[in-house]
């Protein structure tokens, strides 16, 4: 039953995190801060924890109400508990 | 994303300002660091929030942004362009006269009124050619024993409106029996007739009054019919004509000096600008400035000078036999002429001279006169 819930609750509501690493981009989705923003080191706010992202010439791409795009060399990508 | 726009944001701290961007709700893509600053993509309802924060460059504007741009920047221009504009559409389309080309007054009033009740008067709007013709016809219907034909054409801001009043033919005048008779005293020196009795021959005295031709016509002393006499009587006329001379005569003489001036008329009423500088001249006008009744034109001021000269008395007699010549010939028609003319009286005086002349002329002197026929006559 509590799954039949979450499910229902995640399709209406649409509040699942989804952070994709490519080589030179990092996609993330349903994101709600960015905390940090820097060339090394990138930290966004979820409504869960924070991403902590670490490597070299990290620049935001795109800044949009649910979505961020951060293009660079990721080195570190780390998921953190508030 | 239509209504987007790419500007160039000058910062030195580019990450933090995209955190402050996050803040303030304004979202961007396609960002691109750059030096001094970076360049991104927006809404363009956004600028104006950034604006308030930081330097910014607009690089490239939607269509919509741009006529908004276009029109707050010239709004002042696109303000008096569109309030001429229609000033030119409202004056091209107003009337400010109605001339009603008629001599008769009560026709003048007549459609003066007919017009002002189809709304074409002094100060309203000019009307289409269909409404013009619907008017007309209303008007020739309405008054078809009194106008003959109408015609309403724009002229400019004016209407003139040409009438031609109908004639009615008084049956009354055109009665059937008359006579020819002596419209004044004289010789009759010729008469032809087509209609009716001659009763007077070439060469008799007649008196005003008497019937030259009659218009009845008898047998004896009956009388077989009744017309009316037609035919023209010539006669010798006399004329004592006098006229006075004046002996000096003043000559206008242009001494080629010629002066400008500036003239301002409103309606029927002139006013010159400058005072003239000349005592006699005669004016020509060029029109500078004309708008609705006021005139700004530029005066010619061409100087004269007035130079008297004494006639001999043969030279005045001269001019008095034109004088009386012209005087009859006025009275004359083409038919008549003067036969003779003979000073009668001359008196020289210190600035005129007196002459009174005895002139014949030869005149028609016929004039057709109407009459009853005797009761017992008509059937």
């Amino acid at each position: 039953m509590v799954n039949i819930y979450n499910n229902i609750r995640n399709f209406l509501i649409d509040e699942n995190v989804l952070v994709a690493v490519f080589n030179n981009y990092i996609y993330i989705y349903n994101y709600q801060k960015i905390n940090k923003l820097n060339n090394e080191e990138v930290i966004i706010k979820t409504n869960s924890n924070l991403v902590i992202i670490q490597g070299k010439e990290l620049k935001l791409k795109k800044l949009m109400p649910s979505e961020i795009i951060i293009s660079g060399a990721p080195s570190k990508v780390e998921f953190k508990n508030e | 994303m239509n209504d987007s726009s790419k500007i160039k944001i000058y910062s030195n701290v580019p990450n933090h300002t995209l955190l402050r961007l996050q803040c303030l709700n304004i979202y961007c893509w396609n960002i691109n660091f750059t030096k001094g600053g970076i360049i991104l993509n927006l809404n363009s309802k956004d600028i104006n929030k950034i604006k308030k924060y930081y330097k910014i460059r607009i690089l490239e504007l939607n269509f919509s942004s741009r006529v908004k741009l276009f029109l707050k920047k010239n709004y002042i221009n696109i303000s008096i362009f569109s309030l001429a504009f229609l000033l030119y559409i409202f004056f091209s389309n107003l009337i400010i006269d109605v001339k009603i080309i008629s001599n008769n007054e009560e026709i003048r009033k007549i459609i003066s009124d007919s017009l002002e009740k189809h709304h074409i008067s002094h100060l309203s709007l000019k009307k289409d050619y269909e409404y013009l013709s619907k008017v007309k016809e209303d008007i020739l219907t309405k008054y078809k024993d009194k106008i003959e034909w109408l015609e309403i054409e724009p002229h400019g801001l004016t209407y003139v409106v040409k009438v031609t009043e109908k004639i009615m033919r008084d049956d009354e005048e055109s009665t059937p029996y008359c006579h020819i008779i002596a419209a004044k005293e004289g010789i009759i020196t010729k008469i032809t007739n087509s209609q009716g009795e001659v009763l007077k021959s070439e060469n008799s005295h007649v008196n005003k009054g008497d019937i030259i031709i009659s218009g009845i016509i008898k047998a004896g002393e009956e009388d077989k019919g009744y017309t009316c006499a037609q035919g023209k009587v010539y006669a010798e006329v006399w004329y004592t004509v006098s006229v006075s001379i004046p002996l000096y005569e003043e000559e206008k003489i242009y001494t080629g000096k010629t002066r400008y001036n500036l003239k301002y008329t409103n309606g029927n009423t002139d006013y010159t600008i400058f005072k003239s500088r000349l005592k006699y001249h005669d004016d020509q006008d060029y029109k500078l400035i004309s708008l609705l009744s006021h005139d700004l034109s530029l005066v010619k001021e061409k100087e004269y000078i007035i130079k008297e000269n004494k006639l001999s008395e043969e030279e005045a007699l001269v001019k008095a036999n034109l004088l009386i010549s012209e005087k009859i010939n006025l009275k004359l028609t083409e038919e008549e002429k003067i036969l003779y003319k003979k000073v009668l009286k001359k008196n020289v005086n210190d600035s005129t001279i007196d002459i009174e002349a005895f002139v014949v002329a030869e005149e028609i002197i016929g004039e057709e006169i109407t009459y009853t026929i005797p009761l017992e006559r008509v059937e």
